[in-house]
């Protein structure tokens, strides 16, 4: 008699702990949303080759692309895009030549999405390539 | 004896039920839907020329359309800052019958857009408007729902 009544206590104790009056609110996924960051990369660019780094804007705000160095000194093209078939695999929106300095070399206003910065050879690049160095500000 | 029996069971069974029913208030699941992002990369050859691109939205909702990049097919990598027609519209027969449309030059926010799109086809259509001296690779993106 004692057995089954511990049984039954054991199996109610057990689906209270599973009941939920409380309302539930819908979670969203943990996967943490994107937010405004900077990149710095440095890269090896080969003669007519390319050195491009895609980032993604979690809001609209504007993006600057800043060409930090180049070794040995040279000047290259640094352009802004979206990822596509292009240039290294950018779709370049804007480009400029530069060649490396402190102050950012491109902005460009943009909406929320995938974006790609780099550089690419304008014919200037030996062949022992040439080591760029890119940071990358966005929203 | 079988009263004693299963009378703790019964009881358990009812205490089991009353602890795992269900609330008054319920939650609904909320429906996202996510945008999908469409590239649109093509080249225009000379004046007057234009191509356009159909894609699907599936659930009502909003349109973003960006030309993106144009430049040089003979220069690949480097931007031109070269205008271009761009608009939006339904597929007509072969064609695409333009509902809006603006001349823009590239960027990276959306230079056409529209709200309130019911699920069907539609299409985008860069064109040129009298600037095209020589061939140009274009790239647009289309972010729908």
């Amino acid at each position: 008699m004692r057995r089954p009544a511990l049984l039954a206590l054991a199996i109610a104790l057990f689906c209270a702990a599973c009941g939920n009056d409380e309302p539930t609110t819908p979670t969203t996924p943990t996967t943490p949303p994107a937010g405004p960051g900077t990149q710095s990369f440095n890269a090896i660019m080969a003669p007519g080759g390319t050195a491009v780094r895609t980032f993604t804007a979690s809001a609209a705000g504007t993006v600057t692309v800043t060409l930090n160095s180049t070794s040995p000194a040279t000047v290259v093209g640094l352009g802004i895009g979206i990822p596509g078939t292009a240039t290294g695999g950018c779709d370049m929106t804007s480009t400029v030549t530069a060649s490396g300095g402190s102050a950012p070399q491109l902005s460009a206003p943009v909406s929320a999405g995938d974006f790609c910065a780099g550089t690419f050879d304008l014919g200037t690049v030996g062949s022992n390539g040439v080591l760029v160095s890119m940071t990358i500000v966005h929203p | 004896m079988t009263h004693a029996f299963t009378r703790p069971i019964v009881l358990a069974l009812a205490l089991a039920m009353a602890a795992c029913g269900s609330s008054d208030s319920s939650t609904s699941p909320t429906t996202t839907t996510t945008p999908t992002t469409e590239l649109f990369e093509g080249k225009l050859q000379s004046r007057g020329d234009s191509m356009f691109f159909s894609f699907t939205v599936s659930t009502a909702g909003n349109v973003d359309v960006t030309l993106a990049a144009v430049t040089g097919a003979t220069s690949p990598g480097a931007s031109t800052n070269l205008a271009l027609g761009l608009g939006l519209g339904s597929p007509l027969a072969t064609d695409c019958n333009l509902t809006t449309q603006t001349t823009t030059r590239p960027g990276l926010t959306a230079q056409l857009t529209g709200s309130n799109f019911s699920p069907a086809i539609y299409c985008v259509r860069v064109f040129d408007v009298g600037n095209l001296t020589t061939p140009v690779n274009f790239a647009i993106r289309i972010v729908h729902t």
